[in-house]
C-alpha cells in the first residue's frame, strides 16, 4: 500500500491525483448475513432472496454500509496519515449477493492554506462497470484527537 | 454495540400535517472495543485498528429505540432501502467510550422517503458527528408476499 510512502514524501495531493482503483468483495451470501449479525441491520432485503424479490430485485442486494465501508479502508491504503472528517454517498443501484465493487477516486479539490484538506470524489462500481455508489469525502491530516 | 436508557421516541411537531416526525432524545451508546473490532473485521477495516471505524454509529440505527421509530415510519408491508448515506465527523469516536446519541425522524406526507438526523455527542456534551440517512419505503407487492 502506498500510505507510508506517502508520509515519507509528506506531499499533499494535487487535484486531479487519482486514487488506484481498487476491488472489494465479493460479497457472498455468509459475508451478507456476518454484517447483518454484527451491524443489526437485519432487513431481509439483505437476507432473503423472497424479501428481495417482493421488493423487485433479482436477488438480495448487498448492504449499502457494508460498501461504504470499504470507501474509508480505500481511502486509508492510499494514505493512512488522513482523518475522514465527512463521507457522504448515494447508492444508484443495487450490488448483488456474490458480486464485487470496484472503488476508484480522484482529488477533485486541494487546499493548502489556510490549513490542508482534499475533497475526494469517489465511485463504486459494478462487475458491469456500472456506477453502484457515487461517494464524496473531505478529508485532512490525521492529528491528536483524531483518531487517524 | 451497547445502549443504556433513552428517552422514549417522542413525536414532533407536525409542520401543519404535512410532514410526520419523531424524535429521540437520548439514547446512552457505547463504542465496546470487541464489538468495534468484530466490526472491523467484518467490514474490512481492521487492518486500521485502534480507532472505530466512521461507519460504525450506523448500527446504533438497530437499537430497539431506533428500529421502532424508523419501523413507526416506514409502516408494514413495506421495507426500507437505504438511498444515501453521510457522516460529518468533528472529532473521532475513540474505542470502550460512552456516548450520547439523538435522532429526529421525518417522512413527509405522500412521500416514500423516511430521513433520519442523528447527532453523538460526549456525555459532557462534545459534539462528535452528524449523520443523515435517508431511507426510500418500497411497498412489498402483495402477489409476491404471498
Amino acid at each position: 500500500m502506498s500510505g507510508p510512502q506517502f508520509e515519507r514524501n509528506a506531499a499533499w495531493p494535487r487535484m486531479g491525483c487519482e486514487l488506484h482503483a481498487q476491488e472489494f468483495g465479493p460479497f457472498g451470501r455468509e459475508a451478507l448475513s456476518r454484517y447483518a449479525a454484527i451491524s443489526g441491520d437485519d432487513n431481509p432485503l439483505h437476507l432473503n432472496p423472497e424479501s428481495a424479490r417482493a421488493a423487485g430485485l433479482a436477488d438480495t442486494p448487498v448492504h449499502g454500509m457494508l460498501m461504504l465501508a470499504c470507501f474509508e479502508s480505500f481511502i486509508k491504503s492510499w494514505r493512512h496519515d488522513l482523518f475522514v472528517a465527512r463521507l457522504s454517498a448515494k447508492f444508484l443501484r443495487p450490488v448483488l449477493a456474490g458480486e464485487s465493487i470496484r472503488i476508484s477516486g480522484r482529488v477533485l479539490r486541494s487546499r493548502s492554506a489556510p490549513h490542508r484538506e482534499l475533497i475526494l470524489r469517489l465511485f463504486a462500481r459494478t462487475p458491469n462497470d456500472d456506477p453502484a455508489i457515487l461517494g464524496e469525502a473531505e478529508v485532512l491530516p490525521a492529528g491528536p484527537g483524531s483518531g487517524g | 454495540m451497547s445502549a443504556g436508557s433513552g428517552n422514549a421516541a417522542a413525536a414532533l411537531k407536525p409542520g401543519g400535517n404535512r410532514e410526520r416526525g419523531l424524535r429521540i432524545a437520548s439514547i446512552g451508546v457505547r463504542t465496546k472495543a470487541a464489538d468495534v473490532a468484530q466490526f472491523a473485521e467484518a467490514t474490512g477495516t481492521a487492518p486500521f485498528a485502534g480507532f472505530v471505524p466512521l461507519t460504525y454509529p450506523f448500527c446504533w440505527l438497530a437499537l430497539p429505540e431506533a428500529r421502532r421509530l424508523i419501523m413507526d415510519l416506514v409502516g408494514s408491508d413495506a421495507l426500507p432501502v437505504h438511498e444515501s448515506q453521510s457522516f460529518t465527523y468533528l472529532r473521532a469516536l475513540q474505542p470502550d467510550c460512552d456516548y450520547s446519541l439523538s435522532i429526529e425522524a421525518f417522512r413527509g406526507a405522500n412521500s416514500d422517503r423516511v430521513t433520519l438526523q442523528a447527532a453523538v455527542s460526549t456525555l459532557d456534551g462534545k459534539e462528535c458527528l452528524n449523520f443523515e440517512t435517508v431511507l426510500r419505503i418500497v411497498p412489498l407487492c402483495a402477489e409476491r408476499r404471498a
